[in-house]
């Protein structure tokens, strides 16, 4: 579970360009908060167990990582997200038709596998570490960033059977969630501090642009504000909801 | 940074032209060597040409006067407050007192005022009484969700979460005076005040009935003003800390790094849906297909 | 066993755009109507106010105002030799649910179809000649001019409030406006939206290549506006939550904004919800229908007679509907014989990315639904086709909806799909790309139709409708030759790289396109290819009007929705008219 905490990023980004970052769209780099708390170190995982949670945080920041941009998906807290899309209605398959019988279709036809996403992951991520094993290689956490991407792209393109699940397609999910979970609103677990939005200039939930669209080419640079915002300038992110800590590890 | 709000002053609602490299950002008094002294010295002790200080409405703060209905000017948005100004002058927005007062004013030294009072952060005393509580939960209503039957909108879709406000275009209500407040509705309500091109803020106040206005007008009043905006910052939630005061400048935007290179991926980067709901098209400008559940 | 009810006028199945207009439109007459609904009661306040309405991953990602598919959805292939398999997860296009239907989470681009989309295939044949057409192409008649609904358009307009700039008024061109389209009575209700930035910077690209750029006719409105019903709608605030979204300023057009007030008052008119329709009921002669069957939320299955049944569901389950309650004869591909499921048809999307430098802000956040600027140039018959060998054509506009990012992260070609490079990228281009839409039509064909699937069933246990699509050779060749000329406005637009490419198959239901789906109640003035006359009554049914999408023969260049509000009101006036004088057959054969 060895991550890049808040703080580390600001030392390997290099303090002037995170500082930069931060200025840019008017906000001061809250110096009042301990870097703990705005780290993942506290997050309670209720669906992945320990082992799944290291796989996911270091292959999340291998398709986001860390940059002079800001930081990745990691500490944007995409972990946290897929763990609670996962252990929630959606992951259970929630507007998910799930009558047989069952094909694998053409391409075209979309999804046709049985799996609810929960079961997906949880089959992919047993495939995965078993799949390393077999290799004789080390768990995927622990490989080098290099070796990380060469085992995702052989995810990608390859077709290795993950406990059923076609890598190619667990790669799409594990990557539509992560694209979701670094910028959807930080209600949901990830993008923490709206740090996704924050790198483009999304400028959030709360939007109505009638008195600026004809200002052809403005430099809009407010910060964004987030479902969640309390009106004073906090965001309540839900990333410690307490769980029973059984129930994600099997 | 400065001449940003000039064009704001000069220009607000005019398209300005493309490439132009203007910005909403609300930079307030952080320039003091121009803008500080001047606008304080205008807040406090008046202008050469005959413009009385602001601080005799509205207080030695910008707190404003509850019961003379002086709104709260502390940490208003810096661009709202200079279109205001720009408001009166050209009679969108009339008022006996402040008209006369930002026609004398010049450009200048109504941005640095502006700019002054953006930056000012007021105390906000707990209001001495509150109005009934049932009246308040009405307030409330219509504050955050509105009222079907009436076709009335929540306040919050435009004045911000709790009424912060989002600027540059919508002022904050949190904490504003009620006497104010009702003051600025009738206004709408009348069309005597018509600097919403959208008129929705008209239509809204011929909406609301004289129990509604109380009730929305009461509801804000006893709510905190927010910090000013330059101060704005995000907490996690669990935290105790609340945003700390600025000590730099806004600056401009982050240009994201160099230019895209090229790159080996098997898929296409593409947006899913390519900024609308449709086109995405086949082929290389196709988003990913998804395969997943 | 059904609880049988009280006998009322007029049934809704339905209680969408479809719905409220017919609803109205009785009522008024004097009929006491119940409107089932499958779907919740939502109203603008509480249900669509800021900020939880701006939930990208609630509303666009999970979809949640859109239909169920654990409880309804529709399987797909490409061809008849394939098995069809259900939609597990709607991607390709989103079947709305709920009161106020799809046009509560539309876009509101209200356009209306020209005279020759009405009479394509005479439009054609004098054009072009007898051979022009592939034999494969199914393409008809409407049975309906520009003229018979004129007034039509004009009345849904006005009841909306759209916002646009006539073309043509009376007989006299308008700069400005659509110089196409047919000549209509009077200006639009409102003037055009603002116009956001890559949207000028496309009127200025298409102006000096000698196009004609006008600004998207649009139900989001420009100005506050009263409409005939008495009921005020707000201006639109460009906040870039739209489609897929309901809208909290009484700024978008739907049943919410612009009807139900009024209706759900009238004490003629009775609302269901949450009541699931599973069969229109007959008589022993199959000829005269007397209600319907519907289960409610709780699984109570109900028996609704009603004299007149107004069928006016998405097009996709107009289409099942008739086929569960047997009326009409099932289309066989095989034989090209039967109309029910018919010459079912999409719409041909393409889009064109146009990447500036860091220096220009899109802003693409700061966006509406049907803002944007277009060319009809393209568009149906406006061009000659002689040299092409396609028929059909697209409109090209900057109408950029959103800069939501999960949906709304454009990069480059040859960028990878993810890692440090695409990071980089992503935050390059976010705020300095604009995206051309080609938004073209669509041909029938023998080939593609509707039908009940064999296998896979819904949670009621009826077989779910079965789609079986490929796009015509016909309309990848006018996506080919469309997709260039946006091409070269994008080039002519001073970015850096302009990307994009024509649509291509087979087609998939793995990537969004669009939500017009059209067709499989086709209507027109020869039983034997169509299900309902011109005035949208059925040919054997005759107290049975199915209303929508479902009725258009094939798919124009257009946003559908302006058509099926004028063939709605058409329905309406003949119902009222002369329907009610006199039940029974409106056209004789």
């Amino acid at each position: 579970m060895d991550k890049i905490s808040r703080r580390s990023f600001f030392k390997a980004a290099g303090a002037a360009a995170a500082s930069t970052a931060v200025e840019a769209y008017g906000l001061t780099p809250d110096k009042n908060v301990a870097p703990s708390q705005n780290s993942s170190a506290h997050t309670t995982y209720t669906f992945f167990n320990a082992a799944e949670v290291a796989l996911i945080a270091a292959a999340v920041e291998r398709l986001i990582p860390a940059d002079e941009n800001g930081p990745g998906a990691l500490d944007a807290g995409v972990p946290s997200y897929i763990d609670k899309q996962l252990s929630g209605a959606w992951g259970a398959g929630e507007r998910l038709y799930r009558s047989g019988p069952w094909h694998s279709g053409t391409p075209s036809q979309g999804y046709q596998l049985p799996f609810t996403p929960a079961e997906l992951f949880r089959n992919a991520l047993r495939g995965i570490n078993e799949n390393l094993s077999r290799a004789g290689k080390a768990a995927f956490a622990k490989l080098s960033a290099q070796d990380q991407d060469a085992y995702l792209k052989s995810l990608q393109s390859g077709n290795i059977d993950l406990a059923g699940v076609p890598s190619k397609v667990f790669f799409e999910s594990l990557l539509g969630l992560t694209i979701e979970g670094f910028f959807s609103d930080p209600v949901y677990g990830g993008n923490r501090d709206m740090t996704a939005w924050k790198m483009i200039g999304f400028p959030g939930a709360y939007a109505a642009y009638y008195h600026l669209v004809d200002q052809h080419g403005i430099a809009y640079n407010r910060p964004p504000m987030s479902l969640a915002e309390d009106g004073r300038g906090v965001i309540h992110i839900h990333s410690d909801i307490p769980a029973t800590p059984s129930q994600g590890s099997k | 940074m400065k001449y940003i709000s000039l064009c704001f002053v000069a220009g607000v609602m005019i398209a300005i032209t493309a490439h132009a490299q203007t910005t909403t950002s609300s930079s307030a008094a952080g320039n003091t060597e121009n803008t500080g002294p001047l606008g304080a010295q205008i807040a406090t002790r008046g202008g050469a040409n005959g413009v009385a200080a602001c601080a005799s409405c509205h207080g030695a703060q910008g707190e404003g006067n509850a019961a003379a209905g002086f709104p709260r000017l502390a940490g208003q948005s810096e661009d709202y407050l200079a279109r205001q100004m720009k408001n009166f002058t050209n009679g969108s927005r009339n008022n006996a007192v402040m008209s006369p007062i930002a026609k004398a004013l010049t450009l200048q030294q109504t941005n640095a005022v502006s700019a002054y009072y953006g930056s000012l952060s007021a105390p906000f005393p707990t209001p001495s009484q509150l109005a009934d509580a049932k009246v308040l939960q009405r307030g409330r209503q219509l504050a955050t969700v509105g009222d079907n039957g009436k076709r009335i909108q929540g306040c919050a879709n435009c004045h911000g979460p709790g009424g912060i406000g989002k600027p540059p275009t919508f002022p904050y209500l949190a904490g504003q005076h009620a006497a104010y407040l009702k003051a600025a509705l009738a206004e709408w309500k009348n069309n005597v005040r018509t600097t919403d091109p959208s008129r929705q803020m008209n239509i809204i106040a011929s909406l609301l009935n004289n129990e509604d206005t109380n009730a929305v007008t009461a509801y804000y009043a006893a709510q905190a003003a927010p910090q000013p905006d330059v101060q704005r910052a995000n907490v996690p939630a669990g935290s105790t800390s609340r945003p700390v005061s600025p000590n730099s400048q806004t600056g401009s935007k982050s240009d994201g790094g160099a230019s895209a290179t090229q790159g080996v991926g098997t898929e296409q980067g593409a947006p899913v849906t390519g900024g609308n709901q449709g086109p995405g098209g086949g082929g290389a400008s196709g988003s990913s297909d998804r395969s997943k559940p | 066993m059904a609880t049988k009810l009280a006998e009322a006028d007029a049934i809704l199945i339905g209680v969408g755009l479809v719905g409220s207009m017919l609803g109205r439109e009785l009522t008024r007459a004097g009929l006491k109507v119940v409107g089932r609904e499958r779907g919740e009661p939502r109203f603008t306040v509480p249900d669509f106010q800021g900020p939880q309405m701006h939930d990208e991953l609630r509303y666009s990602i999970r979809k949640a105002l859109m239909q169920d598919n654990t409880k309804e959805s529709v399987t797909f292939r490409n061809t008849i030799e394939q098995t069809a398999l259900p939609i597990r997860r709607w991607e390709s296009f989103l079947p709305g649910t709920g009161l106020g239907g799809a046009a509560v989470h539309w876009n509101g681009q209200t356009y209306r179809f020209q005279d020759s989309d009405f009479r394509l295939r005479t439009q054609v044949l004098e054009r072009y000649g007898e051979n022009f057409v592939g034999k494969d192409l199914t393409i008809q008649d409407w049975g309906v001019t520009a003229v018979d609904l004129e007034r039509y358009y004009d009345r849904f307009e006005y009841l909306l409030g759209v916002s646009g700039k006539a073309g043509h008024v009376k007989g006299t061109k308008n700069a400005g406006g659509n110089p196409f389209e047919d000549t209509r009575s009077r200006e639009y209700p409102t003037p055009p939206m603002k116009e956001p930035y890559g949207s000028a910077m496309f009127r200025k690209a298409a102006d000096s290549l000698g196009y004609h750029p006008f600004p998207q006719p649009s139900a989001k409105l420009s100005q506050p506006y009263t409409n005939p019903e008495g009921l005020t709608m707000n201006t639109c605030m460009f906040c870039g939550y739209c489609e897929r979204y309901g809208c909290e300023h009484y700024a978008k057009s739907s049943p919410q904004t612009v009807l139900l007030p009024v209706l759900l008052k009238d004490k003629n008119f009775t609302l269901r919800t949450q009541c699931q329709v599973l069969r229109i009921n007959f008589d022993k002669t199959k000829k005269h229908a007397t209600g319907v069957t519907y289960v409610d939320s709780a699984g109570r299955e109900f028996e609704q007679p009603g004299r007149l049944i107004i069928l006016g569901s998405f097009a996709l389950n107009n289409v099942r509907m008739l086929l569960l309650s047997g009326i009409g004869l099932p289309y066989d591909p095989k034989t090209g014989k039967g109309v029910v499921g018919r010459n079912y048809a999409y719409q041909t999307m393409s889009g064109v990315q146009v990447f500036y430098d860091q220096k220009v802000n899109i802003n693409p956040f700061m966006r509406s639904g049907a803002n944007g600027t277009v060319i009809a140039d393209f568009v149906s018959d406006n061009f000659d086709h002689g040299t092409h060998g396609f028929i059909g054509g697209a409109y090209i506009g900057e109408i950029m909806t959103n800069g939501r990012p999960i949906e709304f992260h454009p990069t480059p070609p040859g960028t990878p799909a993810w890692g440090a490079e695409w990071k980089k990228a992503v935050v390059r281009h976010y705020n300095h790309t604009c995206v051309l839409s080609i938004h073209g039509s669509s041909v029938a064909n023998r080939k593609n139709y509707l039908d009940l699937d064999p296998t896979y069933k819904d949670a009621w246990g009826l077989p779910l409708l079965r789609t079986t699509f490929d796009f015509p050779e016909n309309d990848l060749k006018m996506s080919a030759y469309v997709t260039q000329k946006a091409l070269d406005i994008g080039k002519a637009m001073g970015g850096q790289q302009v990307a994009g490419s024509p649509r291509k198959g087979p087609y998939t239901i793995t990537q969004y396109q669009t939500t017009h789906n059209t067709g499989g109640t086709v209507m027109g003035n020869e039983p034997a290819t169509s299900v309902v006359n011109r005035y949208l009554q059925s040919w054997d049914v005759s107290n049975v009007f199915v209303i929508g999408a479902s009725n258009f023969p094939q798919n124009a260049s257009y946003n559908p929705t302006g058509t099926v509000g004028a063939l709605a009101y058409w329905a309406a006036d003949t119902i009222v008219k002369q329907y009610l004088k006199s039940p029974g057959p409106l056209v004789h054969v």
